[in-house]
């Protein structure tokens, strides 16, 4: 027995022609819970996505919803409702008859039931009195609301969300964002939500599956993907801007990495460090972690430090981030606090402090350790906010 | 400063708007020269198209003996419908019954049979797709007055010569390729992610087509409608070549053609013919075409 509310065993979708969507992937939600699917375009999260609501077959797996297989079945005949990025409302049909038609297709319900249930959804949306207006009378966001309303009618056991904000507007966007939080917690309906977004993703999920080429790379809160992300690929995709990451190789004597740029190990990280397959080793830092100071400022000796040239500066608020060419070659971006006084073409020092590393296995790409938990604390400590594109 | 002129309100025709170029001609030949001649084109390109029609029309209610009148003029000295009385005397209502039927059935069976086979090549993966695609294509190269010999002798075979339904069942298979390839155009336009809605929403594959997809199809099943309806109208070498002397099935193209004598033709009928052939397709046109147009606004998606 499992407590599992859905479930994905070893999905596995290849398409004529041998491309290979989705890799074994292994999965489980429990009941009420928002996983978040997230992975760059062609990483297979529609795909797995789709084939969760049966609308593609898997080539081989299982998908289980409430501890029984749903493989094979109809899409109706699975207790799930799925909203779509271009909302795919049906447009000679009302906003009424949008949210209705499932109903009217799969039960016997009458239609004053019917009509019932559909002004129940709409009230709870705040769309009733777009009900007898068509598709192309409505704006983006209404369109967006009248798709969910034709999910949430049906009363599913699981809720399937296709990148269901990408078509918004910024400021649309951050309001839907959190009206489907809210939605899906009130209603407390299993969802699977797919997104290219990491911000969107970081935000929005109980927790998130990063997916790469149809692989399951790393599974957990947001929090955890952030700070301990499994592998190279988690850690630069998650986080904006990226963390950076530096390729060095291990001295013969496992106590620094040489490379681009000199870094002297401490125990904790030499020890790490030796575990990788090779000499080949990441040194990874968030752009929250180094410190900037101007040459003339006394520095830590105990603190190794890069030297370099800021390159641009990118004011966004509360927060600048100054993007540094350090003078081994390398650029790296730093998160400093808004009015740091650092300007273009001058000379910087970059600070990092062994407590908020990461290294990776350059030939595997696994993590051989993160940041210190206990100093965690001193860093930033949370993901980068990314201004909403339009 | 340009932005200023164009932001101009009520600034049309004003010298200073528009680009450099815009600008020179409208200084040369004066503002509002280009409209002119926009429209004088316009008028040309009417006139070229709708002349023709209207010498038929002119010809069909000249007397007797007018036909050929020096000097020439467009609207006859005087109308007689003479020619219109011997085409209705000579079984004009029969032709337009049987033009009618032709028509209608066989248009209908075009659609019935082109728009699931375009939905099939739009949406369904199977071995072949390509193949048969391009088959079709195929069969649309060839002209069939080129098989109209085999064609005859099939058909002769077949019991199907001097029928109705050998005529119709003739254009529907030779109409038809052209139709699936317009339809499966119109098909690809139509987002995947309505079928997905579809089938969550409990509709079987027909039952999507049905009430979801016919629908943003409409505005190329119209077209598709009015292609098929001018075109079978007004064909001829085939009905001629399947009904051949069966005079009762006999279509408006034939009954035109009757009028053409050994020793001389008819040309009075013969316009008379064409004018009464003509007012059927007309009204078809125009009734679909306004629902042409309503289908083509109704059908917005957005991201699309």
């Amino acid at each position: 027995m499992t407590d599992a509310h859905l479930e994905l065993r070893g999905l596995h979708k290849e398409y004529p022609g041998g491309l290979t969507a989705v890799e074994g992937l292994s999965l489980s939600l429990s009941r009420g819970e928002l996983l978040v699917l997230v992975g760059p375009s062609g990483c297979g999260k529609s795909t797995t996505l789709r084939c969760i609501a049966g609308l593609e077959d898997p080539t081989d797996g299982d998908v289980r919803i409430d501890g029984e297989s749903v493989t094979g079945r109809r899409p109706e005949d699975r207790a799930i409702a799925m909203v779509f990025q271009n909302y795919a409302l049906y447009p000679h049909k009302t906003a009424r008859e949008n949210i209705g038609f499932g109903l009217r297709m799969t039960t016997d319900l009458s239609d004053a039931t019917v009509r019932e249930r559909v002004e129940d959804v709409a009230g709870t949306l705040g769309i009733t009195d777009l009900l007898d207006k068509k598709p192309g009378s409505l704006s983006g966001g209404q369109q967006q609301r009248v798709a969910l309303g034709r999910a949430i009618v049906r009363d599913p056991e699981v809720f399937l969300l296709d990148e269901p904000l990408s078509n918004l507007d910024a400021t649309l966007r951050g309001r839907m964002r959190t009206e489907i939080q809210q939605l899906q917690r009130d209603l407390d309906v299993t969802t699977v939500y797919v997104t290219h977004d990491q911000t969107e993703a970081m935000t929005i999920g109980d927790r998130i599956a990063v997916l790469r080429d149809g692989r399951l790379q790393q599974m957990g809160s947001p929090m955890t993907c952030y700070h301990e992300p499994a592998n190279r690929f988690v850690a630069s995709f998650i986080g904006e801007p990226s963390m950076n990451l530096l390729d060095c190789e291990l001295d013969p004597a496992g106590s620094a990495l040489t490379g681009p740029v000199s870094y002297p190990l401490d125990d904790r990280l030499a020890a790490a460090a030796r575990e990788a397959e090779g000499v080949g080793v990441t040194l990874g830092f968030r752009p929250e972690a180094p410190t900037l100071s101007v040459p003339t400022d006394e520095a830590d000796p105990d603190t190794p430090t890069f030297a370099g040239r800021v390159d641009v500066v990118e004011p966004i608020g509360e927060r600048s981030f100054v993007y540094v060419t350090l003078d081994a070659g390398p650029q790296v971006t730093v998160a400093t606090p808004g009015g740091t006084p650092v300007r273009e073409t001058e000379p910087v020092r970059v600070a990092v402090a062994p407590a908020g590393v990461h290294l990776f296995d350059a030939a595997t790409g696994q993590a051989l350790v993160h940041p210190d938990r206990d100093e965690r604390s001193d860093l930033a400590g949370v993901p980068a906010r990314e201004p909403d594109h339009g | 400063m340009s932005d200023d002129a164009e932001s101009a309100p009520g600034g049309t025709g004003a010298v200073t708007e528009g680009t450099p170029v815009e600008r020179f001609r409208d200084r040369l030949l004066g503002p509002g020269a280009v409209d002119l001649s926009v429209y004088t084109l316009y008028a040309l390109a009417v006139a070229f198209f709708v002349f023709p029609v209207l010498w038929v029309v002119s010809v069909s209610v000249r007397p007797p003996g007018e036909l050929f009148s020096y000097p020439f003029r467009l609207v006859p000295a005087e109308v007689s419908l003479s020619a219109y009385r011997r085409v209705f005397r000579a079984g004009m209502v029969t032709w337009l019954f049987n033009s009618t039927a032709v028509t209608a059935l066989g248009v209908g069976s075009i659609v019935a049979v082109s728009v699931p086979a375009a939905y099939a090549f739009s949406r369904f993966e199977f071995t072949g797709r390509r193949e048969l695609l391009g088959l079709v294509l195929l069969f649309q190269m060839i002209s069939p007055v080129i098989i109209i010999v085999p064609l005859y002798t099939v058909m002769s075979g077949l019991g199907l010569l001097r029928t109705r339904t050998g005529l119709i069942l003739l254009y529907v298979g030779i109409q038809t390729p052209f139709s699936i390839w317009l339809l499966k155009g119109y098909f690809d336009t139509i987002p995947k992610e309505l079928d997905y809605a579809a089938r969550i929403d409990g509709c079987n594959r027909l039952q999507t087509l049905r009430h979801v997809l016919l629908r943003p199809v409409a505005p190329g099943i119209a077209v598709v409608a009015i292609f098929n309806t001018v075109l079978t109208w007004s064909e001829f070498v085939l009905a001629f070549t399947v009904l051949r002397t069966e005079s009762r099935l006999h279509t408006i193209s034939i009954g035109v053609y009757k009028f053409q004598g050994q020793y001389g033709n008819d040309w009075r009928a013969i316009a008379a013919a064409s004018v009464v052939g003509m007012v059927p397709l007309v009204v078809v046109f125009l009734g679909l075409q306004r629902y042409f147009v309503k289908g083509l606004i109704e059908g917005s998606l957005k991201g699309q």
